[in-house]
């Protein structure tokens, strides 16, 4: 096996105990960046040069017997929306194309004091509206199970990018799905963390309050090592939580606790709208984990149906007001052509946004403005109470929750971009664990019969990591690894 | 329904018109279908959620270190230290 397709967890001790050097790590990865980004097109900007320093570095720390982090030397790509100071942060939109963050996001700041080699900036659906990367101003990534298919959204360069090998480990940030979804596409563990267990500070808003960065990873122990790097307060984001630290066993094959273990079914999540292939997959996760002592029963979360409109809703008027900042006069993008300010203002926002953008701002505008609030905006807010709710309820009759992530595989590029409700539907099962605001992981369950990942998700309480991260331990221990794309 | 969309672009502060708005307007109709037969619930529960308090921060002035130039590096205009935008009164 090549160093770039091994995990996090393994390539940190091959690290330390000096078996490999961190430098040999950041050469196998940016070899295989050179040999398929080509095909698969997950970067925007890449940081070669910095990444060899930081690499050496680590290599230096290493021979004077420091004590590093675990993930000292291992390369991470870092989503386009996640602002890194002196590298081009462009959010996958020509607004801001030429964008250099003068200061670096809280887990950016995290990672570099961990030793993390940062591999680059990856692609994503332009202001992370989208669920294929079709929308980015820059590039359409491509799916490395199949390069004619998309690799899911918005966070699909962090997902192909950790699938192809192109690098260990990303981030990506996840306000409807847009982390689990590209995930469950492209066979990788995918975390969405519960809201305000880690800093937003960096993160290009689209929906504050709805918005969460989160790690994309081969496996579930790299997973928990990157969310346990970058988690917890951080004093430049109020809405951040002091959540207590947990330890995480590295390869630990105990499934014991799944015997006795409540996992809820919602009937809502299983619709006629999944796709049998990805439904008889999710089953049998259910099947294994009943095999192996769980209880598994059927719950009902009716809100549900309201759950992605109400995410449409309150997402859209949350853009609307976060990007009103794009408009010519501080950094980005300014139109050529222009007489008066608010000509400037109209015409550097109609040039620099695409068409995504523009219709989540206007849908946005029009879900508050005068006469509309009231129908809109003020019922998805009540909505979100009564979803949160009914979570509540949900988790006072079991351990955890178990569902399909999306309601199909991945689909070919181009044949949902002109289908706005379509595309949408891709987060009917994601989206309520935002509105909520509790953690959710996907993790893939096998191939479809014509070669694509598969997903499924577990979701847990608020600020339940260290559980919903070990109950997927143990999944992955039973269901085993899916094969690596040929690419 | 349909939506005003020439109204809601100038509100958006978005130049719009020919083609795209025919197909924006499209899509903005589309998704309001979708997305307009939310429940009614009660009016009078409160947004506010008591048990995720933000953690304001103290009322103090903090020097981030940030450099003025620096922050005017991706400004697209400037001028002796300030942004550059077209004159708004005579």
């Amino acid at each position: 096996m090549n160093l770039y397709q091994m995990p996090a967890s393994a390539l940190s001790k091959m690290i330390k105990s000096k078996e490999i050097s961190a430098l040999e790590l950041s050469e196998s990865v940016f070899s295989r960046i050179k040999s398929v980004e080509p095909k698969i097109q997950a970067y925007i900007t890449l940081c070669e040069k910095t990444a060899i320093e930081t690499a050496k570095s680590v290599d230096q720390k290493i021979s004077r017997g420091e004590n590093l982090s675990p993930l000292a030397g291992i390369p991470i790509g870092i989503k386009d929306n996640i602002c890194t100071k002196g590298t081009l942060t462009t959010c996958g939109s020509k607004m801001l194309y030429n964008f250099v963050p003068p200061f670096d996001a809280t887990v950016v700041d995290r990672l570099k004091n961990a030793d993390a080699v940062i591999t680059g900036k990856l692609n994503m659906d332009e202001f992370a509206m989208g669920s294929s990367t079709e929308t980015s101003y820059f590039k359409t990534t491509k799916n490395p199970y199949n390069l004619n298919f998309v690799p899911g959204g918005s966070s699909g360069g962090s997902a192909a990018a950790v699938a192809s090998g192109e690098a260990i480990l990303s981030l990506g940030s996840d306000t409807g799905g847009s982390i689990r979804q590209p995930a469950s596409y492209c066979g990788v563990v995918g975390l969405k963390p519960t809201y305000g267990a880690i800093s937003r500070y960096g993160l290009v808003a689209f929906a504050s309050s709805l918005d969460q960065i989160g790690p994309i990873a081969k496996c579930v122990d790299d997973a928990a090592l990157l969310y346990l790097s970058i988690y917890g307060h951080d004093e430049l984001d109020s809405t951040s939580a002091r959540i207590s630290p947990f330890s995480w066993e590295i390869e630990n094959q105990d499934i014991s606790m799944l015997k006795g273990l409540k996992i809820g079914i919602p009937r809502e999540y299983f619709s006629d709208q999944i796709d049998k292939e990805v439904k008889d997959a999710t089953l049998n996760v259910l099947k294994i984990l009943e095999e192996n002592g769980s209880q598994t029963f059927e719950i009902s979360l009716p809100n549900t149906k309201y759950a992605l409109s109400a995410y449409h809703i309150i997402s859209s008027a949350e853009a609307s007001s976060n990007l009103a900042r794009f408009d010519g006069v501080r950094y980005g993008y300014r139109a050529k052509n222009y007489k008066t300010l608010t000509q400037m203002y109209e015409n550097t926002r109609a040039e620099g946004f695409g068409n995504e953008v523009k219709t989540r701002i206007m849908l946005g505008t029009y879900v508050l403005s005068s006469g509309y609030y009231d129908a809109y905006y003020r019922r998805a807010k009540l909505l979100q109470n009564k979803i949160s709710s009914e979570f509540s309820e949900a988790f006072k009759k079991c351990d955890v929750i178990l569902t399909p992530t999306v309601p199909t595989t991945a689909f070919e590029i181009g044949c949902e971009i002109d289908d706005p409700v379509k595309m949408r539907s891709n987060d009917m099962n994601t989206a309520s664990s935002n509105i909520a605001g509790v953690p959710a992981i996907s993790l893939p369950c096998g191939l479809s019969k014509d070669g694509l990942p598969m997903g499924f998700q577990l979701i847990c309480r608020h600020f339940e990591e260290e559980k919903l991260l070990k109950i997927a331990k143990c999944c992955e221990n039973l269901i085993g690894e899916i094969k690596l794309p040929n690419i | 329904m349909d939506i005003e969309i020439m109204q809601i672009a100038k509100l958006s502060r978005i130049k719009i018109d020919g083609a795209v708005a025919k197909k924006v307007e499209a899509n903005l109709n589309r998704i309001i279908q979708s997305i307009k037969d939310l429940p009614e619930f009660d009016q009078n529960e409160n947004f506010f959620n008591p048990e995720n308090v933000m953690q304001l921060r103290a009322d103090v002035v903090k020097d981030f270190g940030f450099d003025r130039n620096d922050m005017l590096k991706n400004a697209p205009q400037v001028k002796a230290g300030c942004v550059v935008v077209p004159k708004k009164i005579d």
